[in-house]
């Protein structure tokens, strides 16, 4: 179970407490994402504190989320929230209220109001009745606010001509990743480039000498210059993040573990591009 | 450093490459210098290279230049942009003012990198305490040993002393929709204190995903819902 307890869940009592707190937090609360903000910590407390089946939880959030922010599930991007968000969680949730409107409106909020969402749909099951009411009324809550507030134009600040060509930045920046180079020149020239030189990166040398291509497309007069990001950075991140998660300090283990900690990727089931 | 040991090669391959374009009829072609994460950092880089190097400048003549980042870690170091102390104030801020009018740096969502180095390395750092309590000091972990000695010794040490230069686009996730926020580092006071804002993670949110994020699958899917919300309609073409 992640985030919850073993024990029998409390009863309405708290449940609906936390209600009337979210609720006069919101109230309160100077900027209405802030108050959303809030809200959805006491939502996602609550249904901690009442017992949720975390397991599913975590699966079924991974997959709604990738599915609502329409990006197809590979290889690339995958990722059990619940394994990695377990041993923490109640103590970013005590750490709401003070920092909620964090990144603001436009980054977090959506972000964490979609996860919260999640929470509320039928991948997660209450184990009591309190449970079920809180779960409908959040589920309640958030329909209605959802269906007043629609993103204006004004959240696509962008240029249009630029986003195409940046897109074609963002798969060659893709791309170049690929360790085959007959491979990565058949990636790269896939959107009418032509591939001009790829530099490869020795291994050894990582940071120093990064791995680099330039790219031209003459019909459209457009020339791209292409620097890979060094995988030597995913080991590291795994390391800090993830592996003290999934072996906390304090925990007596065997020497030959602590020496050779588990793979981050096969321990933990991640697969990322890390530059 | 990396860039510079490879920019001289590169000039020599872009100058076949702008010719091919010259050659094609096309004056004027668009150089993007592109990477994601450690690879913007060298974009960047190599678009400071450009401005200040003259073989460069003379090379890209006539052509639009820019740099694109996705993920990036910022790269410019917070007192080399305080033009008051500096008394090549006027040059150095020309130089930078022209490399951040041409450098797009797209965040998606809770991405670490693009925050790691910059005005709230602290308070990311005290975050991600809170997830590994081998954070920032000795335990009796070997992995967190790992990671305090890392973060002393490299993260800890840099952090919180380079400033955000150029336009930022956070992308992001709003129910069925992504959209996109332009920020612009150098705009206005105003502007500057919202990319400040959003450069500051929130606990509960940027946590669980502020690796998952760094992706590049998720800034080529990201950027692609966008564009396809942003590509005129077919209507629209015709009308147009």
């Amino acid at each position: 179970m992640v985030g919850g307890k073993d024990g029998p869940p409390n009863e309405n009592e708290s449940a609906h407490s936390c209600d009337k707190q979210a609720l006069q937090q919101e109230d309160e609360g100077e900027h209405p994402n802030r108050g959303e903000l809030v809200r959805g910590a006491a939502l996602s407390s609550r249904l901690i504190s009442n017992g949720w089946d975390g397991r599913a939880r975590g699966s079924d959030a991974a997959d709604a989320d990738n599915g609502d922010m329409g990006i197809s599930r590979n290889d690339d991007v995958s990722i059990d929230a619940g394994r990695s968000s377990r041993p923490r969680w109640k103590e970013w949730a005590k750490h709401l209220g003070s920092k909620a409107a964090g990144i603001g409106d436009y980054v977090i909020e959506p972000f964490y109001r979609q996860w919260v969402v999640q929470q509320l749909h039928e991948g997660a099951r209450p184990r009591s009745r309190g449970a079920a009411a809180a779960l409908a009324a959040g589920r309640g809550q958030l329909q209605r606010q959802e269906s007043g507030r629609r993103a204006s134009e004004a959240d696509l600040t962008v240029n249009v001509a630029e986003v195409e060509q940046d897109l074609e930045c963002a798969q060659a920046a893709h791309e170049i990743y690929l360790e085959d180079e007959s491979e990565c020149a058949a990636a790269l020239g896939k959107g009418g480039y032509t591939v001009v030189h790829i530099q490869p990166q020795d291994g050894a040398s990582k940071l120093q000498h990064p791995k680099w291509a330039v790219l031209c497309d003459a019909r459209r007069a457009r020339v791209i210059v292409v620097y890979r990001g060094t995988w030597s950075w995913s080991d590291t991140i795994h390391d800090l993040v993830f592996i003290p998660a999934a072996l906390p300090c304090g925990v007596k283990v065997a020497s030959s573990s602590r020496l050779n900690p588990p793979a981050p990727r096969s321990a933990l089931g991640l697969k990322f591009h890390l530059g | 450093m990396g860039v510079a040991w490879s920019a001289p090669s590169i000039l020599e391959k872009l100058h076949s490459a702008i010719a091919c374009c010259r050659t094609a009829g096309r004056a004027g072609p668009t150089v993007l210098f592109t990477g994601h994460s450690y690879g913007g950092g060298c974009a960047i880089l190599l678009r400071l290279h450009a401005v200040i190097d003259s073989g460069w400048i003379e090379a890209l003549r006539g052509c639009r230049v820019a740099a694109v980042t996705f993920g990036a870690p910022l790269v410019f170091g917070a007192s080399s942009l305080n033009f008051e102390k500096d008394p090549d104030e006027s040059s150095q801020a020309a130089i930078v003012r022209t490399v951040g009018e041409s450098t797009r740096n797209y965040v998606n969502q809770g991405d670490i990198i693009p925050r790691l180095l910059g005005p709230h390395a602290s308070s990311i750092l005290s975050m991600l305490s809170l997830v590994s309590p081998g954070f920032g000091s000795p335990s009796e972990c070997g992995s967190g040993r790992r990671a305090a000695q890392y973060l002393g010794g490299v993260v800890g040490s840099i952090a919180g002393s380079y400033a955000p230069v150029g336009s930022f686009l956070f992308l992001y996730a709003r129910s069925d929709e992504v959209f996109a926020r332009r920020v612009e580092a150098c705009g206005s006071p105003s502007e500057a204190a919202e990319l400040d804002r959003m450069l500051l993670p929130a606990k509960a949110a940027f946590m669980p995903y502020c690796i998952r994020d760094h992706s590049t699958a998720l800034y080529v899917a990201l950027l692609s819902s966008v564009r396809d919300k942003t590509a005129p309609s077919i209507d629209e073409t015709a009308a147009a």
